[in-house]
C-alpha cells in the first residue's frame, strides 16, 4: 500500500509539473487562473419569446457560437455555425451573409457557456454589427420549449 | 522460485491492461489538444471553485495519460492503478452529482470527440472502468505483497 502511494504520488505530481510546462510553451496554452466570467447586461439578452418571433418572422440571424462538432449534434433550426474559437475561420463567410444593421442572436449551451457573450463582443468589436444579442442558456431553452431544431454540420 | 499464475488469469489481467490503460490514454491525449474547450466542460459541472478550473483542465490530462501509459506498459502498476481507481472515483462523484442536480451537459470524458450529452450511460460506463481499474490495483498489490511474503518464508527457510 506505501509504495502503490508512494508511486501514485510521484506519478501524479510529475505529470501535472509536465502539464504546467507543456501549457506554458504550447500555443494553446490557457491562463492558469480563470478569467472572471464575462457579465452579461440585461440589454445584452434576448428573451425567448421574442428570439421565437423574430425567428418565426425569419427577420433575424442565428448564430450557434459552440463547437462545430456540438452543433452537428443539434441546433436551432436555420442558425449558422461561427465557432467563437474558430472565428477567424469562420467569420468571412458569415459576413458574406450578414449586413451591419442585420438583426443578429447568438446561443450557446448551460447557464455556465459565455461562448455566445465572447462572440458577441467579437461581432460588435471586429464586425461592427450593432443589433447583436445572446440567447441565454440558448440551446437548452429552445429545445425545452419545443421549438425547431435540426442536426447536421455546417454546409 | 516464482508461481506462474494461470495462462488465462494473466491474459484477462493483461487485456483489462490494454482497455483501461488505452481508454485514460485516448481520453488524456484528446483534452491535452484542446485544453480550452476541457476548462469548459470542467467549470459546467460546477463542482470546482473558478480558480482551480484551468489548473485541473492544464494538469489532468497529463495525470491520466501518463498513468495509462504506465498501465498499458506494465510499469509502476500499483501505482498507476490506484491513480486510475482514484480518478474514476472522482469522476464517478462528479458524474452522479451532476446527473443528479439535472445539470444539462457534455461529459467532457474525451474532449469534443463525444458530442453527446451525458446521461446514465456515462454513469454505468464510469462504474464499469472503475471496477476493472479497482481489480486491477487489487491484483497488483496483492501480488506484490504476495511476493513479499514469499521472499520472507524463502529468507527464513534458509
Amino acid at each position: 500500500m506505501r509504495r502503490a502511494l508512494l508511486q501514485a504520488v510521484i506519478l501524479t505530481l510529475a505529470s501535472a509539473a509536465m502539464g504546467l510546462l507543456v501549457n506554458a510553451f504550447s500555443p494553446k496554452g490557457i491562463p492558469l487562473i480563470r478569467p472572471p466570467k464575462l457579465q452579461l447586461r440585461d440589454q445584452d439578452r434576448i428573451p425567448l419569446a421574442e428570439a421565437k418571433e423574430l425567428w418565426d418572422s425569419g427577420t433575424a440571424f442565428f448564430l450557434d457560437a459552440r463547437t462545430p462538432a456540438d452543433y452537428a449534434a443539434g441546433h436551432i433550426a436555420l442558425a449558422h455555425n461561427l465557432p467563437v474559437e474558430q472565428f477567424d475561420q469562420y467569420f468571412p463567410k458569415m459576413s458574406a451573409m450578414l449586413s451591419p444593421d442585420s438583426e443578429i442572436i447568438v446561443y450557446c449551451d448551460g447557464d455556465q457557456c459565455d461562448l455566445s457573450h465572447s462572440l458577441m463582443t467579437l461581432l460588435r468589436e471586429r464586425g461592427k454589427y450593432v443589433h447583436v444579442r445572446v440567447l441565454f442558456n440558448g440551446w437548452t431553452a429552445w429545445r425545452k420549449a419545443g421549438f425547431p431544431t435540426t442536426k447536421g454540420a455546417e454546409p | 522460485m516464482t508461481v506462474r499464475q494461470p495462462l488465462l488469469t494473466r491474459f484477462l489481467s493483461f487485456a483489462l491492461r490494454l482497455v483501461v490503460g488505452g481508454i485514460f490514454v485516448y481520453a488524456g491525449v484528446v483534452k491535452i489538444f484542446d485544453p480550452a474547450q476541457f476548462a469548459n466542460d470542467v467549470a459546467n459541472y460546477r463542482l470546482l471553485p473558478s480558480a482551480l478550473v484551468n489548473f485541473v483542465a492544464i494538469t489532468l490530462p497529463w495525470v491520466e495519460t501518463v498513468a495509462g501509459i504506465l498501465m498499458v506498459m506494465g510499469l509502476w502498476l500499483p501505482g498507476s492503478a490506484l491513480v486510475i481507481t482514484g480518478l474514476m472515483g472522482i469522476f464517478l462523484i462528479a458524474i452522479g452529482q451532476a446527473l443528479v442536480r439535472g445539470l444539462d451537459i457534455r461529459c467532457g470524458c474525451f474532449g469534443t470527440i463525444e458530442a453527446g450529452k451525458m446521461d446514465t450511460m456515462t454513469l454505468a460506463r464510469d462504474v464499469a472502468l472503475f471496477v476493472f481499474a479497482a481489480l486491477l490495483y487489487w491484483r497488483a498489490s496483492t501480488a506484490k505483497s504476495n511476493r513479499g511474503k514469499k521472499d520472507a518464508s524463502t529468507n527464513s527457510s534458509n
